[in-house]
């Protein structure tokens, strides 16, 4: 590639430079908002590092007991919650993408355009028209302020996208393989169990990573199918914090709550960063 | 066991429906039965709290209330300006980012991308959180505002009537900017290198090397992520929650927020077959634009 001029290397630097600042400010101020001497918060709000970087972690303690006592809910409840209902709606999903996908890859039926565009219709719908009848759906089965209200919506709302992406994965596998096996006297649950899903690991990683974002932050159905307060997930009780009559909270165990909610998905997140950016680029580029 | 030589013959058995079946059960169950029980429910009236739903048919009142419904015209309005900024300058700006880093050779570009990247991993209710605090009165960018002598600038910028709109579409597009820019990022690695290598030699410079063959050649790339971004604005809806809660007095309010309003929202009309219309409107107006751009893509890549 070519080689840049000076003047174009600094407008580069420059771009980027400030592209960082205008992402990183607002969360490293909150991050820092946690850190920080209560009594000092009011006087700097523009500084982000604490005053002499006097740490402390005050503001953590503080925000588990105050989590507890307004939201009825522990931290780890919380987390427990989420994922019981992102994993339940992930086993699911995976499945019923992944035989669907085999199906459309696999076998020729007359339906399979049909089936196809209308996958492809369920997913542009906005979730949110189904919030109506989801309702009452899920209260006609009991299943209201249980897992199971969300972790089906979940996996419904996830397995269009998830066939698109292993159908187009599936598609490539050669079909020598299949013949070979066939061959062989396998049968087509074999073909799939031991040619199709080794093969789509990279595949099945990307989409699974993609439906665990969306299943872990979705907040909508959780808000309005889940009343009881042992069972919110962390999106729900997030957004709990600052409003009504919990609306004046301490600036510093507002921002230790977000930090405590937001670290491990960071951590995970610059561990498998790699495989988060290609699966949330294949949910698009492949949908 | 029967070995099959022909390539995929068209099976007469329901051996395809059974690796079809768990997906069709769900999607008949939440999916295929709400819609259809949304779209019923626009033609009648029901407040949600009798347990006979059906009792009371409208017929199209509902769709002519909505005509006649100022919120619901003003929620159409955000709903359309919040879609367009994300549609085009956050593509816009994703676009640029992704030349600039492509072309600017970053020893740590990973690293960059990552956290670009970033916010669009967390839950947009807790981005909401972040940016209640940091747009508040009292809160940094006042703080900053004041200390520069732009002073007369420094607002509660959510709770300013003409702005909130503006203020949410500028959220969204800070939250997932870098999501686009991963995706263009990705576009410009499968950019023939040769073409550009080609065109160096032949004495081009790098901005027109970028303009007149890169983007060109981004072109199906570059209508993917607007597509995208069109679908996904439609369903925008919990960084409105979490900030402006669709206010103040509904300036933020989008077709969405308004759906909610209409239906659970306890200090709302309650009003679930009004609500219903709205949503069947919105299912309508994302069918139509989606069945659009099938014919347009499907011309696009036929070429």
């Amino acid at each position: 590639m070519q080689k840049l001029t000076i003047g174009q290397k600094l407008f580069t630097r420059i771009v980027i430079a400030v592209t960082l600042l205008i992402i990183a400010v607002p969360l490293l101020w909150i991050f820092f908002l946690a850190f920080k001497r209560p009594d000092e918060i009011f006087q700097s709000t523009l500084f982000i590092f604490p005053k002499n970087f006097h740490f402390t972690m005050e503001n953590f303690l503080s925000s588990v007991s105050f989590i507890q006592k307004t939201l009825k809910i522990s931290y780890l409840r919380m987390y427990v919650n989420s994922i019981i209902v992102t994993g339940g709606g992930l086993i699911i999903s995976m499945l019923a993408a992944s035989f669907a996908a085999f199906a459309m890859v696999h076998y020729k039926f007359r339906s399979k355009e049909l089936y196809y565009t209308f996958i492809l219709l369920s997913y542009m719908i906005p979730v949110q028209v189904l919030l109506i009848p989801l309702y009452i759906v899920l209260q006609k089965l009991s299943l209201l302020n249980s897992y199971a209200a969300l972790i089906f919506p979940y996996a419904t709302m996830c397995v269009p996208i998830a066939t698109l992406i292993l159908r187009n994965f599936f598609s490539q596998v050669p079909y020598e393989f299949t013949e070979a096996a066939y061959l062989d006297g396998a049968t087509s649950f074999q073909i799939f169990k031991s040619i199709y899903l080794p093969l789509a690991r990279p595949a099945l990683a990307t989409c699974i990573i993609f439906l665990f974002l969306e299943m872990w932050n979705e907040f909508l159905f959780a808000f309005i199918f889940i009343r009881v307060d042992n069972l919110q997930t962390l999106p729900l009780a997030m957004s709990r914090i600052g409003i009504g009559a919990r609306a004046v909270i301490p600036w510093g165990i507002y921002g230790a709550s977000i930090v405590i909610a937001v670290v491990p998905i960071f951590i995970i997140f610059m561990i498998f960063q790699r495989w988060f950016i290609s699966g949330l680029v294949a949910g698009g580029i492949k949908g | 066991m029967e070995i099959n030589l022909n390539r995929r013959r068209l099976t007469k058995n329901l051996e395809p429906f059974s690796w079809l079946s768990p997906s069709i059960i769900l999607f008949g169950i939440f999916l295929i039965y709400p819609i259809i029980f949304s779209v019923i429910l626009s033609f009648f009236e029901w407040r949600g709290y009798s347990a006979d739903i059906f009792s009371k048919f409208i017929g199209f009142d509902n769709f002519i209330k909505l005509f006649k419904d100022g919120l619901y015209w003003q929620s159409l309005k955000n709903t359309l300006i919040l879609v367009l900024v994300v549609v085009f300058i956050q593509n816009a700006i994703a676009l640029f980012l992704a030349l600039i880093l492509y072309f600017g050779k970053f020893k740590y570009g990973n690293i960059i991308r990552a956290i670009i990247f970033f916010p669009g991993v967390i839950s947009a209710i807790i981005i909401g959180l972040v940016f209640r605090k940091f747009l508040e009165l009292s809160g940094p960018v006042n703080v900053l505002l004041n200390s520069i002598g732009l002073g007369a600038l420094a607002q509660p910028w959510l709770a300013t009537k003409s702005l909130t709109i503006w203020i949410v579409a500028i959220v969204t597009t800070w939250q997932w900017v870098g999501y686009n820019m991963v995706i263009f990022y990705a576009g410009l690695q499968n950019v023939e290198n040769s073409l550009l290598e080609a065109a160096y030699i032949d004495g081009a410079g790098m901005s027109q090397a970028i303009f007149k063959i890169v983007i060109p050649m981004l072109k199906p790339v570059i209508f993917l992520s607007m597509i995208l971004n069109f679908i996904g604005g439609f369903r925008i809806y919990d960084i409105i929650w979490a900030t402006t809660r669709g206010g103040p007095v509904h300036s933020s309010e989008v077709l969405t927020t308004y759906m909610y309003y209409q239906s659970f929202q306890s200090n709302g009309p309650s009003n679930m077959g009004y609500a219903s219309a709205i949503s069947v409107t919105l299912t309508l107006i994302v069918i139509i634009f989606a069945a659009v751009r099938i014919k347009f893509f499907a011309k696009e890549s036929s070429v």
